[in-house]
């Protein structure tokens, strides 16, 4: 390699590690046993995990459960955490699969029996939203109200950003029936958010 | 379907995470994360019980090793001179052997062979004086030799006592010959 094109890689290397983790050094804290940087990072991640959590199990105490079993599970297995990506990934894939066993636990189907595909459904232009006036409450009522797995494939799509094959995964579902559920989601959204009377312009 | 909604939801994700995690959760994760130290360090200790009480025995099992090689001998007459060695393990056989056969008589004449035995033992004892002396003798070669002309000298006298023995035997022997013939 040129030389600078090696000192421009090194640089981006290095922006990248400062990128990765900001709270690198408290992970590296918390894994020599400090309370004081559990707590740091429990005060740093502690609100975007339960609101993860609580769009999951949909329910305000146990979404603090799956929250409290998560970070207790998390700091015992701080050790096994190499840092890679960011303690915020790591410590979010925990929160998602501990909300989806609870709601396995619950005995919740997450995905309806009839199980049609993406391809066999209209093109459907019905629902143009471009004269809707979107708010954040109603949205998010919405999408509480929707049913189970609707709800849960939604918010991990639209939410937590993640892509069909990550949610194929974590359910253990087809990519196909994510899509499909996601659009069926989709949908079932607007309608219930006409019926609420969303503003028009 | 326009993709509106999803262009809403991204520039407003922040407002999306509003709820609060309840009060006193921290505490409660708090006490689970002290309860798991608990366990573990139970767990250090009685590890570190066990560890102790292995290197307890470890150290008396290399006391007793280091003191049965130091009581038997320290050094070996073979790594001075590995011909003295040999002669060495020869003449002991060979002492062995004697005694063995002197030993015959310990039932026929037991203060004789109490005698015998005795003159053994003194220079037995030399024998065992010169060998721990070996290790920290200036010259090891000199004692080396020594203790070879101990052990020639018990061969020696270990011969002569046997010699006695033989001819007290053909006494006995002939005297019984006479009573006899008479």
């Amino acid at each position: 390699m040129p030389k600078i094109v090696t000192s421009l890689y090194l640089k981006a290397r290095n922006l990248e590690a400062v990128y990765v983790d900001q709270h690198y050094n408290l992970v590296v804290e918390c894994k020599q046993g400090s309370r004081k940087a559990h707590y740091e990072l429990y005060k740093l991640y502690s609100k975007a995990m339960f609101n993860i959590a609580m769009r999951i199990v949909n329910h305000e105490g146990e979404a603090a459960d799956v929250l409290q079993d998560a970070f207790v599970d998390a700091f015992a297995r701080i050790g096994d955490f190499r840092q890679e990506t960011t303690f915020g990934l790591w410590m979010k894939q925990i929160v998602v699969n501990k909300s989806i066993s609870h709601l396995r636990k619950r005995k919740m189907e997450l995905i309806p029996i009839d199980d049609t595909d993406v391809e066999d459904l209209p093109d459907d232009d019905r629902y143009d939203d471009a004269e809707i006036q979107y708010q954040v409450q109603q949205v998010k009522r919405g999408i509480q109200l929707l049913p189970e797995g609707y709800r849960v494939v939604l918010s991990l799509y639209l939410l937590e950003g993640y892509d069909h094959e990550e949610i194929a995964h974590i359910l253990k579902i087809s990519e196909n029936t994510s899509r499909t559920q996601f659009m069926r989601a989709k949908r079932k959204l607007m309608e219930q958010l006409k019926m609420q009377g969303v503003k028009y312009n | 379907m326009s993709e509106k909604f999803e262009k809403f939801i991204r520039s407003n994700r922040r407002e999306f995470d509003e709820c609060e995690p309840p009060v006193g959760l921290w505490e409660r994760i708090e006490q689970q994360l002290d309860k798991k130290q608990q366990v573990k360090k139970a767990r250090m200790v009685r590890l570190s019980f066990v560890v102790r009480v292995a290197a307890a025995l470890l150290v008396v099992l290399t006391a007793g090793v280091l003191f049965l090689k130091h009581g038997n001998n320290s050094i070996d007459i073979s790594s001075v001179s590995p011909e003295m060695g040999k002669l060495q393990v020869q003449y002991a056989s060979m002492i062995e052997d004697k005694q063995q056969e002197l030993k015959r008589i310990e039932k026929e004449d037991p203060q004789l062979y109490r005698e015998f035995a005795s003159e053994i033992a003194k220079m037995d004892t030399n024998y065992q004086k010169l060998q721990n002396d070996l290790a920290t003798s200036p010259n090891r070669e000199e004692t080396v030799k020594a203790m070879i002309r101990n052990l020639q000298t018990q061969i020696d006298v270990l011969n002569q006592q046997l010699t006695i023995i033989q001819q007290i035997n053909q006494i006995k022997k002939g005297q019984t010959h006479e009573t006899q013939s008479i």
